[in-house]
């Protein structure tokens, strides 16, 4: 009987938890990829002002622990008169945070590539917008996709911090499951390999696309 | 006929003086080869033609009269080719990619018409086997050899290249080379940059000697060699013959 | 603001440099605990290709694809129910160094793999054993290349001991939680913390700096 809630209690933990855990993700990755090209292209400009406000931002974010972000964020906006609830909050706070690391990614692949590739296509006589559709672009996201897909690792891993605005995504549910249950190694175990499904699979996939890029930019 | 002609042609990098009133002329079909040492100005010279090193600070060059500063961009590299000394083949794309792709974008070629053309010119260098392996699988001369079917598949009337071989293995110098010879007896308009001074004498219609941003000598290669007008020529055959 | 967030960090500097005390604190235990234990396991992985290289592979795997905070709650409810109680800060500096383990097994690791082959070719040729070979010649020469990473770790954790806000551990964080909540002024409490953890960083950075220009450090780094 005791088996069988828990059994009812792990399921319905993964069933509710995990979809608020992938939603916030794909939220919060959209717009902090945004930011991570704005900000990677300025990074990797020649106008010093722009680079160094890139700069600044990585900075800034490399320094602050997510969890203290989440609230200045959290209590920062009502400052402004600024109301949009905790789950809002909770995405700006990721996006805002994970832009920041994008930041680095994408200026590192744009910084990356061989300047000879835009000579050559500017000698064959492409026009801009061709370049960077062609050529720029498609070589910069073969760099960097595995890169994101990492991130995005990180970005499913920092969901677990937005509980503390009040948002009942997987971890706190497992907490509300444990001080229910008393059973604390089933139900964390339950709540880590969770995560850990997520955060591997996407790993694998990261894994299998650099992989390919490997093997059609090395010799060998 | 004069096809190409450069008049008083300046550059600068910043404060540096890099070309300095450099002129010069050819006609269609020949061969320019331009030499001399490291930092002379050579690269600079050929990239400013295609104004791949920006504009001129004073002077003009034109072909057949019209002056390429003004020429718009796609007429400009349609007409001018480029090989480069690192090749810089498109590293995302397969070898046939890499010559049809730009014959569909600025040709407005078919994806058919351009992969045909492709294999063609994969197949007079000798890579017609290489079409679809991506260009890090390749060794630098076959990767020289796809660069220059790119820039052939766009036809162009006057093809520039810089440095081609001196990032070739010493056995891989010849198989470039080879293709090279076999454009300019097909009447190819090319200036060369090169210290490939053999080539130099053989397939020269004349040679281009340059030193800190000038043209210090321009003779046909036999003059050019057997009795080189000034000293700093001397020395620097003598250097680039005898070591 | 900045005005306000200044005078609130004057006023209750005791609840802040307590909480950045006992962060430091809470950091630098992690690591030193963290360096044993991730440093032995990334020998074992570097030099295990058997069962015990694959159990570190497994924790390593199973900490870098999981929250800090499961692993955390993990520790903070699951060790009571072993019947060991520590104290909050105690479960604190376990679970750091458990994190922190897993990355300083992959940093050490590579550091080991970056060494050329060369080198243990050369040893072994000698005759040198295993033994004498890691402890002479392979980790003497990856120490000083992995000491920047290192650093980066430092900050990492003392990032990370902000979680610890979750169970009760009067840190940076909660530092501002506790200020805030006495004075309603949230804002500025928690800014006071950012400036906090950024200036940890500036500082930690600069000594990163330092060292590397000191030990001249391209003389250790391998092409």
């Amino acid at each position: 009987m005791v088996l069988l809630s828990l059994v009812y209690d792990a399921a319905g933990l993964i069933l509710s938890g995990m979809p608020i855990v992938i939603v916030l993700t794909i939220s919060a990755f959209i717009p902090a990829l945004a930011l991570g090209v704005v900000g990677g292209l300025m990074g990797s400009s020649s106008y010093r002002l722009l680079r160094f406000i890139a700069g600044l931002y990585v900075y800034i974010f490399r320094s602050v622990p997510f969890l203290m972000f989440i609230f200045l964020v959290y209590y920062g906006l009502p400052y402004y008169n600024v109301d949009i609830g905790p789950v809002t909050t909770a995405i700006v706070a990721l996006a805002l945070s994970h832009g920041a690391y994008m930041t680095e990614i994408i200026r590192g692949g744009l910084l990356g590539l061989d300047k000879g590739q835009n000579e050559a296509a500017i000698a064959i006589g492409f026009t801009l917008t061709q370049r960077l559709r062609d050529i720029v672009l498609p070589q910069a996201l073969m760099a960097i996709i595995p890169s994101l897909l990492g991130q995005s690792i990180l970005m499913v891993k920092d969901t677990s911090l937005v509980s503390v605005v009040g948002i009942s995504e997987l971890t706190r549910l497992g907490r509300e499951v444990v001080i229910r249950t008393n059973e604390p190694f089933i139900v964390f175990t339950i709540v880590a390999a969770a995560y850990f499904v997520l955060c591997f699979g996407l790993e694998w996939i990261a894994r299998r696309l650099e992989a390919r890029v490997r093997k059609i930019t090395s010799r060998q | 006929m004069t096809f190409f002609e450069a008049r008083d042609v300046n550059f600068h990098f910043g404060s540096f003086h890099a070309l300095r009133d450099v002129s010069f002329e050819f006609g269609k079909g020949d061969v320019l080869v331009v030499c001399g040492p490291s930092g002379s100005g050579k690269s600079t010279l050929i990239r400013s033609i295609n104004r791949l090193a920006g504009p001129l600070t004073s002077g003009s060059m034109s072909i057949e009269g019209r002056d390429l500063a003004n020429m718009r961009a796609r007429e400009l590299y349609r007409r001018i080719g480029m090989v480069f000394q690192r090749f810089n083949l498109f590293q995302h794309l397969s070898v046939l990619e890499n010559i049809a792709l730009p014959q569909r974008r600025v040709l407005g070629k078919s994806r058919r018409e351009a992969a045909e053309r492709a294999r063609g010119l994969l197949d007079r260098v000798g890579l017609a086997d290489k079409a679809d392996s991506y260009p890090a699988r390749l060794s630098g001369g076959q990767q020289q050899r796809v660069a220059i079917c790119r820039a052939l598949a766009m036809e162009p009337e006057l093809l520039l290249f810089d440095e081609p071989t001196s990032a070739l293995d010493p056995e891989m110098v010849g198989e470039v080379l080879q293709v090279m010879r076999g454009l300019a007896a097909g009447g190819m308009t090319m200036i060369v940059v090169t210290h490939e001074m053999g080539f130099a004498r053989e397939l020269g219609t004349e040679i281009l000697f340059m030193e800190a941003g000038q043209v210090v000598e321009r003779a046909p290669p036999a003059a050019f060699f057997a009795n080189p007008r000034e000293a700093r020529t001397r020395a620097f055959l003598d250097q680039i013959l005898h070591h | 603001m900045f005005a306000a967030a200044y005078d609130l960090f004057w006023h209750y500097r005791d609840i802040y440099l307590r909480g950045l005390e006992n962060a430091l604190t809470a950091a630098a235990f992690g690591l030193v605990l963290s360096l044993f234990a991730g440093g032995l396991a990334g020998i074992i992985r570097f030099s295990s290709k058997g069962t015990a290289g694959r159990v570190v592979a497994i924790y390593v795997s199973v900490v870098r694809n999981t929250p800090m905070l499961v692993q955390v709650y993990f520790i903070y409810f699951g060790l009571p129910a072993l019947g060991v109680t520590l104290s909050a800060f105690a479960t604190g500096v376990v679970a750091l160094t458990f994190n922190s383990g897993a990355y300083i097994a992959e940093i050490a690791r590579g550091g080991l793999a970056a060494i050329p082959q060369g080198q243990t070719e050369a040893a072994m040729a000698l005759g040198l054993s295993r033994r004498v070979l890691l402890a002479r010649v392979l980790i003497p020469q990856a120490a000083p290349t992995i000491l920047p990473a290192i650093t980066g770790q430092f900050v990492q954790l003392i990032k990370d001991t902000s979680l610890l806000y979750t169970i009760a551990v009067l840190e940076i964080t909660k530092a501002a939680d506790d200020v805030g909540n006495e004075t309603y002024q949230f804002l500025e409490a928690y800014l006071v913390s950012c400036l906090i953890y950024v200036v940890i960083c500036v500082v930690l950075n600069l000594l990163v700096d330092q060292y590397e220009r000191r030990a001249g450090f391209s003389r250790h780094r391998r092409v």
